[in-house]
């Protein structure tokens, strides 16, 4: 018998809506798990039991009432701990926010609110999102659930392993280079970066403004879908939000008849894990058995992309961590005058990579350096857009792999932070150029983790994207295999 | 010393908006602390802006009126720096893109109009306040004025003297005021300028230029001119002290006490301050459409230049009347009103500018705002000019009341007894009676002493307490006198 933890989310919302089991019920279920679970993962870094039953019978209550229900009844949805939700802290993993709770919601969880999703907790991250495995966060690491010793990814790696260890059937995450995609495939499951402007960025905390997106974490395309469609649409209140609406984000699977899949040949260099270039190429094959016509692409500035975004993200970190001054919240340091307090808040508040990152930013905003640095990688920037833009003149998505490798070992990269940085290069790309890419699930390696595979769309082609995806997870036919039991 | 005095200005204007720059918080001046913030000006983490709309399209009318060149691109940048009035740890700004280029402010001078030319103009978010408490080591930061949309508004340094640097603020607040886009007041801050002040000397070997002082902290026009005395005086003084080496020194902000008239040396900058501007990313750029500009210049009123002109060709004025009532809008305004209900112009300005301008600075108020209806004051002015009532009566007994009562002077005129005697024969009388009164006065006059006939209209203006029409007076005491 299927257990209720291990329901996706359009399962769990019809049942509840058809008053098949109770909201509380979905609760309980999921609480029971995720309290075994999380001393193992160190998925939550806030789980509040009583909160997520209080929201369950209260959504018991409309349902008996007779209320028109949204379209995630009772599903619980954990959040990525860098987006603002009242009644719980927003610490960012990070010293400097733990005492801090915003006063209220981000956009994306006033929609899951109106959806009547539960919001059932707050995921471990890397410190203001800086990092790929989860190491950076101050309140210690996320675990794969698939191996403990090994990373569950990051920034997202918290949201990626509370799905993949059926804590909750869906997760927010927010991706700046990858941070939602490279968890995902770390930890077998799906994870969206929608078109940048798609999800509204109010009530994210930012770490590099013009990359940043919220997206979905989820076991099956089709849930990944369903988020989506609930988080997207224009607000006002960003003005980087589009207004461009997403249609047919759960049509048909049909046949891929006339889809054109172009391969970069860049993405398959050095460095690519044999295992992973294996199950990439066998997901050619699935897919042009469905119909599409597969073909090789060329976009030689992807090897720029990595240098591109290690510019353009610190400077914009550099400033928009500025505010974390003491002054208005956070944590305060000591200080005889303003600028020992700016320095003592700052100097014990941040953790190594985030100053690192400051630090970095700052250099390469500096007048002397703007042109440079900065100056240049805007240009570039602007260059590989364009090559992305005309790559999809010929084919509709792009296929590459998710990340090099399968997840690392802890503590196997922490002290390095150039080759923590490398495990970027396959997809920052689609950040700097804020075309939707998908990581799904393509395999697994000899020793058992998760291979994903990369699929990138052009601006807001989410829709294709998506049908892309749907019938290479129908037509692999890999089914989802539950992590073992921990200490089992 | 032969020396030439080059000031530019920057002026920081705060535009009078419904809501902040950035958000959607009112923008109200004397509110208790901390009352009118939001998640965005106070900088909460996952907050973002969204440019104002209408502070836009006021500083675009701004920028229109000032003849400058309107960006089609325009965009803003983040302006980094830490301090604890500065929420976000940058000031959105605009760097290399700004609203506007070009353009000038013109100001009346002795030699005639001169253009002072304009570098640029752009849009910014205004800052919280820092409050110091005397004797504690504590200090409290108010966010209310954080996020209030500013223009900043940077002249070339065309400006030659203090003199100058006062009529040119004088004509620029003068625009903004027709446009009705900010306060423009010093006092509350809302207007706020920067001197940048330095002189080049000519000398044998060439010309010295001492080093560019800019001076902060000024609270009025006129302070702004005498720090710029004191400035140059003291780049004077520095030239004679140190002759050429003077040029190296490095450039410095001062303050200015009002209270000892000097300026004072706050801080040198060996190099700029690094500021690592970089375009706001939160705000895409912006494409200033024809609809933006169609909406800023239904916004550009007749402006003062051209009201001056017209007021001084269609109504005959002096160039100093027509300046002084031009202004205020609304009181040049209100001179055409008074103008059209039937009073002639040249007695209107004098009386608005005269003893209308005394009450209005009495109370306060423009002129405009003295309650005074533009028809009972052309009644007033009428009055006078038929000789109806005398001037001063108008001036003493009618102005105040209509000003304080509303009352309609004719009225008054009637009610008061104040109708003026113009009736020859009852003056004869009066005229017979002072020489009667006077006749050394008399004899004196008729020796050729012009001056002896004044204390023969007093003893008459007495007599019929000051309701007799001097000029009437006048014509019967010369006629008695000449002809008996």
């Amino acid at each position: 018998m299927t257990e209720l933890w291990q329901e996706s989310a359009r399962a769990l919302a019809q049942k509840v809506r058809d008053r098949e089991v109770s909201a509380l019920d979905v609760a309980e279920a999921h609480l029971a798990r995720a309290l075994r679970w999380n001393d193992h993962v160190g998925a939550f870094l806030h789980l509040e039991p009583d909160d997520v039953r209080r929201q369950a019978r209260e959504l018991d209550r409309r349902v008996a009432a007779g209320a028109d229900l949204g379209p995630l009844a009772g599903v619980p949805v954990a959040i990525k701990d860098n987006m603002c939700v009242t009644g719980m802290p927003t610490t960012c993993a990070s010293r400097f926010l733990e005492p801090y709770e915003s006063p209220w919601d981000a956009h994306a969880i006033t929609k899951l609110r109106e959806a009547d999703a539960i919001l059932f907790g707050k995921t471990n991250l890397d410190e203001f999102a800086m990092g790929s495995s989860t190491e950076n966060s101050a309140f210690g690491p996320t675990r794969n659930p698939y191996a403990l010793d090994r990373t569950a990814g990051g920034s997202s790696g918290g949201s990626a392993a509370a799905v993949a260890a059926g804590l909750v059937p869906l997760a927010l995450g927010s991706d700046t280079g990858g941070s939602i995609r490279q968890p995902a495939a770390f930890c077998g499951i799906v994870g969206l970066k929608p078109s940048y402007g798609v999800v509204s960025r109010y009530g994210l905390v930012a770490f590099a403004s013009s990359l940043d997106q919220i997206g979905p974490l989820a076991r099956d395309v089709d849930d990944a879908a369903l988020l989506l469609d609930v988080i997207g649409g224009h607000d006002p209140r960003d003005a980087t939000s589009s207004v461009h609406s997403l249609k047919d984000l759960n049509g048909d699977v049909g046949s891929l008849r006339g889809m054109r899949i172009g391969i970069p040949t860049e993405y398959f260099g050095e460095g690519l894990a044999p295992e992973v270039r294996a199950a990439v190429g066998a997901a050619h094959a699935t897919l042009t058995g469905r119909g599409a016509t597969v073909t090789e692409v060329s976009l030689p500035l992807t090897k720029f992309g990595i240098a591109v975004y290690y510019i353009v993200a610190p400077s914009e970190a550099s400033s928009n961590l500025a505010r974390y001054d003491g002054v208005r919240f956070g944590t305060r340091g000591d200080g005889d005058d303003v600028s020992s307090m700016f320095q003592t808040s700052r100097g014990d508040g941040f953790g190594p990579e985030v100053k690192r990152r400051i630090l970095l930013g700052t250099f390469a905003l500096s007048s002397g350096y703007y042109d440079a640095y900065y100056g240049r990688a805007q240009k570039v920037r602007a260059a590989l857009r364009a090559e992305m833009e005309a790559a999809f003149d010929d084919v509709d998505v792009l296929l590459t792999p998710t990340t090099p490798t399968v997840a690392f070992e802890l503590g196997e990269k922490a002290q390095d932070p150039l080759a923590m940085y490398l495990n970027d290069v396959l997809t920052v790309s689609a950040n700097l150029c804020g075309t939707p890419a998908i990581s799904v699930p393509c395999g697994r390696s000899s020793d058992g983790m998760p291979i994903g595979l990369q699929l990138i769309g052009p601006r807001f082609g989410e829709a294709s994207l998506l049908r892309v995806a749907r019938a290479y997870e129908n037509a692999a036919e890999m089914g989802y295999r539950w992590p073992a039991e921990p200490g089992a | 010393m032969k020396y030439r005095v080059l000031i530019g200005m920057e002026v920081h204007l705060q535009l009078r908006t419904k809501s902040k720059m950035f958000c959607r918080c009112p923008v109200r001046f004397g509110a208790p602390p901390n009352t009118l913030t939001c998640p965005v000006c106070l900088g909460m983490p996952g907050a973002l802006p969204v440019p104002n709309r209408d502070a836009m399209i006021r500083a675009i009318a701004l920028a229109r009126a000032l003849d400058c060149d309107i960006a089609t691109d325009t965009k803003f940048d983040r302006k980094n720096y830490f301090y604890p009035d500065l929420p976000k740890g940058y000031q959105i700004s605009q760097f290399d893109r700004p609203l506007a280029t070009g353009g000038c402010v013109e100001i009346v001078t002795e030699e005639g109009i001169k253009r002072i030319r304009l570098r640029r103009i752009h849009i910014e978010e205004d800052v919280g306040k820092n409050i110091h408490e005397d004797g504690s080591k504590l200090s409290r930061v108010d966010f209310n004025r954080a996020g209030t949309p500013l223009v900043e508004i940077v002249s070339e340094p065309d400006i030659a003297s203090p003199e100058e640097a006062h009529k040119y603020l004088d004509a620029l607040r003068a625009v903004v005021r027709y446009l009705d886009i900010s306060d423009a007041n010093m006092q509350e801050g809302n207007l706020r300028c920067e001197p940048n002040v330095n002189i080049h000397i000519e000398t044998e070997d060439g010309v010295v230029k001492t080093p560019i002082v800019e001076v902060k902290n000024l609270n009025s026009m006129r302070n702004v001119e005498r720090a710029a005395i004191c400035e140059i005086a003291r780049h004077q003084e520095l030239y004679r002290e140190l002759g050429a080496k003077v040029a190296d020194l490095p450039r410095s902000t001062c303050g200015f006490d009002d209270q000892t008239d000097k300026t004072f040396v706050m801080r040198q900058k060996e190099e700029a301050h690094d500021y690592r501007y970089f375009p706001e990313p939160d705000i895409p750029p912006i494409q200033i459409g024809s609809a933006w500009l169609g909406t800023a210049n239904d916004m550009v009123p007749e402006l003062p230049r051209a009201k001056r002109q017209r007021f001084a060709d269609d109504y005959g004025l002096s160039a100093y009347d027509a300046e002084n009532l031009c202004r205020e809008r609304s009181t040049a305004d209100y001179f055409e009103t008074v103008v059209k209900a039937g009073a002639a112009a040249k007695p209107t300005a004098n009386w608005l500018l005269g003893d209308v301008s005394f009450h209005a600075k009495e109370r306060q108020v423009a002129i405009a705002a003295l309650g005074l209806a533009a028809s009972r004051l052309a009644s007033m002015v009428n009055l006078v000019e038929e000789g109806k009532v005398s001037r001063k009566a108008a001036e003493k007994d009618l102005l105040p009341r209509m000003i304080a009562e509303g009352a309609d002077p004719a009225q008054l005129v009637t009610d008061l007894g104040l109708a003026q005697v113009d009736d020859s024969s009852v003056l004869e009388e009066a005229a017979r009676q002072a020489i009667a009164q006077n006749p050394k006065a008399a004899a004196d006059f008729r020796a050729g002493k012009e001056k002896a006939l004044n204390a023969l209209k007093g003893l008459v203006m007495r007599e019929t307490r000051g309701k007799a029409n001097p000029t009437v007076v006048e014509s019967v005491l010369r006629n008695i006198l000449e002809t008996e």
